[in-house]
């Protein structure tokens, strides 16, 4: 094997993973100014509380702490998201079917994603395991506990 | 721990290993002369390739484009497979007329008046990241100062002194005044006689005087001297205008307790001592000057999908993210691999189970930037502040001043927020660019009234959701690195893996060089051994 050699190969769609990102048709076009109002100035009373403690998450509803945490990567519709490497969908996810499993990841990391267990309490992970299993199209009980992540927790 | 004050520089080094952790004790040893801060002495002289012999490097970022320079100069035929349309990967600046689109789907058009740019990535470079220097200098990439400590920017605590910003020369000569005066006290109280000789005692004295501006009964007050250091109400000047008049030092406990003390370790800390510098127009002319270099080997929007090996080469299969479907084949002797492990982690790569364990070992960083665009540079004009950075307690954690084109009429840009790796960072992140543009007007306004009247638009980025990388930066611990840093260092078969990622320097290009060049000279000597047997 001596030469860089070029060879071209056909595989069906199947065999590739998901292609679109989740959110692709948003766009913002310039933020400009004129695009904004003086109230977008203001600082919000929500960032306010979001913005409270730089090392902890302040919030305790699950749905907030997945808008102010999760949602920086698997964005806003659950959907995930694809480019070089991707972002995995909670649509319809079938490693919810047990708490323990996304208990696991968000406690202690998995592959690129950092774990939170020093910036999360057991109660705020066992409130957005629920808010998962509860949303997205994902039907199952919201029956997480701050127990249950203590037994994770090492 | 010996109370004898004539400690060994041994003693001094064990006792701080002991009481501050081995990374302290490296600092200490740094400052020593006993440890260098990068390894770099010249660029690799490898040469003698074997006959034909060809090397894939995969990403075309400033790990990937130093071996690929490196490499070909040995004599190897060499290829660069790169995700994006453009050389540098992190190395990366947001031009004025550039649209960026992040993973979010949110695209952004960069409205900065010509010239304007901002460096979501790396933007300062240490006077001793050897490695990037050279190949500047090389490549003939021109560099600027860059200005980390400005004595006239601000550190700001919104629960402090009202929330009114103070200059770092009144914070940094009080925090000096005070502590004198203390341990003025201290002495004087025979607090300290256990470790200090009346000699000792007296030459101390004398330097806290110095130090600290004190007055003849060792105290720190309002005085010119002390304004000499942190500034006057009135500045000398002359004929029949205003005498120079001390100004007043903050009040000790409210200082004590605003944490303006310790936003001034960033002024300090080895990685940001002057001389720093930036590239004149932007990060990305580094990588540019490289590409000057090794462009002609890049093949840009190639997505690899799988990496395989045998004895004999490394096959690499790839997409174009436009036509999915269409799986190409690549194949050499040996393989440079830079994907972020972010990314890679993802990725079938055939190495042995530990190193795959390795690649899946590393999460990635948090980290955000915002550069907003005003209509002056009311900072230079109305504050005086040339350069620097201004550090806070808001969520927007800082604010960065041009370093170029000062004085001039047009719109300036400046870096508006820069959060990392903390909980502010993550919900930074989970806002959309455009959110985050107002959020730093709204909050930079606290610190400059002016920024609400004079904003034009501004440009955020979150690595997060950077398409290629999916994070900032690889973030290692003392127990992650014990695990498995060297096995994910270690040639594997044909293939060795290099970037920011393979490097005691992380998230700098000076650790993406550095493992660039590494890889290169082990992978060269493997290739020669391999070719002799």
């Amino acid at each position: 094997m001596k030469h860089i050699t070029f060879t071209l190969l056909f595989l069906g769609a199947s065999a590739l993973p998901v292609t679109a990102g989740a959110a692709e048709n948003m766009s913002s076009g310039p933020n400009t100014a004129e695009s904004y109002s003086s109230e977008d100035f203001t600082v919000k009373p929500e960032w306010e509380k979001l913005f409270a403690d730089h090392n902890h998450f302040s919030t305790t509803s699950g749905e907030e702490l997945y808008q102010t945490l999760c949602q920086a990567c698997h964005l806003s519709d659950g959907q995930g998201a694809q480019g070089a490497g991707h972002y995995p969908s909670f649509v319809g996810d079938e490693r919810l079917r047990t708490p323990f499993y996304a208990i696991d990841v968000i406690l202690n990391g998995f592959r690129g994603m950092p774990g939170f267990s020093d910036k999360l309490s057991d109660q705020q992970i066992a409130d957005v395991v629920n808010y998962l299993r509860t949303s997205f199209g994902n039907q199952l009980e919201a029956d997480a506990t701050a127990e249950d992540v203590a037994r994770v927790r090492h | 721990m010996t109370t004898s004050p004539f400690l060994t520089r041994r003693d001094l080094l064990t006792m701080i290993g002991k009481t501050a952790g081995a990374s302290a004790m490296y600092s200490a040893m740094m400052s020593m002369g006993f440890a260098k801060a990068s390894t770099f002495t010249s660029e690799l002289e490898l040469s003698d390739a074997p006959d034909g012999d060809s090397v894939l490097i995969l990403g075309a970022g400033l790990a990937g484009m130093t071996a690929a320079y490196e490499m070909r100069k040995a004599g190897y035929d060499v290829t660069i497979l790169e995700y994006n349309q453009r050389p540098g990967g992190r190395c990366y600046t947001i031009h004025s007329g550039d649209t960026v689109t992040d993973l979010s789907g949110e695209t952004q058009h960069c409205e900065f008046a010509p010239g304007n740019y901002i460096n979501p990535g790396p933007w300062r470079i240490p006077y001793h990241h050897y490695g990037v220097l050279h190949y500047c200098k090389k490549f003939g990439v021109k560099l600027e100062p860059f200005i980390q400590l400005n004595y006239n920017a601000y550190v700001h605590s919104s629960k402090a002194f009202g929330g009114k910003p103070k200059r770092v020369r009144e914070v940094l000569t009080d925090v000096h005044g005070y502590t004198s005066e203390l341990l003025a006290k201290a002495t004087n109280q025979q607090a300290l006689d256990d470790v200090l000789t009346k000699e000792d005692t007296e030459a101390l004295l004398a330097q806290l005087d110095d130090w600290g501006h004190l007055t003849d009964d060792y105290k720190y007050q309002k005085s010119l001297k002390a304004s000499e250091y942190r500034g006057y109400d009135d500045w000398p000047a002359a004929g029949l205008m205003p005498k120079p008049s001390p100004s007043e030092p903050l009040d000790f406990k409210e200082l004590l307790h605003s944490g303006l003390w310790g936003m001034l370790l960033d002024y300090f800390n080895t990685s940001y001592q002057h001389t720093m510098f930036e590239p004149a127009g932007g990060m990305e002319e580094i990588a540019r000057g490289f590409a000057g270099e090794v462009g002609d080997l890049i093949e840009y929007g190639r997505k690899v999908v799988r990496i395989e090996q045998s004895d004999n080469e490394v096959t690499v299969h790839y997409i174009d993210p436009e036509r999915p479907d269409d799986v190409m084949t690549r194949k050499a002797d040996w393989c440079v691999c830079t994907i972020p492990l972010s990314v890679l982690s993802q990725i079938p790569v055939e190495v042995s189970p530990a190193m795959r364990e390795a690649i899946a070992a590393v999460p990635y960083a948090s980290s955000v930037k915002t550069g907003l665009e005003f209509k002056r540079r009311f900072w230079e004009q109305d504050e005086s502040i040339f350069g620097g950075v201004s550090y806070t307690d808001l969520p927007i954690k800082a604010i960065s001043y041009p370093m170029y084109d000062y004085f001039s009429d047009g719109p300036a840009v400046l870096l508006g927020a820069y959060t990392i790796d903390d909980a502010t960072s993550f919900t930074m992140s989970s806002m959309t660019a455009r959110e985050r543009v107002a959020l730093a007007v709204s909050y930079g306004k606290q610190i400059h009234p002016q920024y609400e009247e004079e904003f034009i638009s501004g440009v955020s980025w979150s690595w997060h959701l950077s398409p290629w990388s999916l994070g900032c930066y690889g973030l290692w611990t003392e127990e992650l690195r014990e695990a498995h840093y060297d096995t994910l260092c270690e040639i594997d078969n044909r293939l060795v893996l290099a970037g920011e990622h393979c490097s005691y320097i992380p998230a700098w290009l000076e650790g993406a060089i550095l493992s660039g060049m590494d890889a290169s000279k082990r992978l060269h000597e493997k290739a020669t051994a391999t070719a002799r047997a």
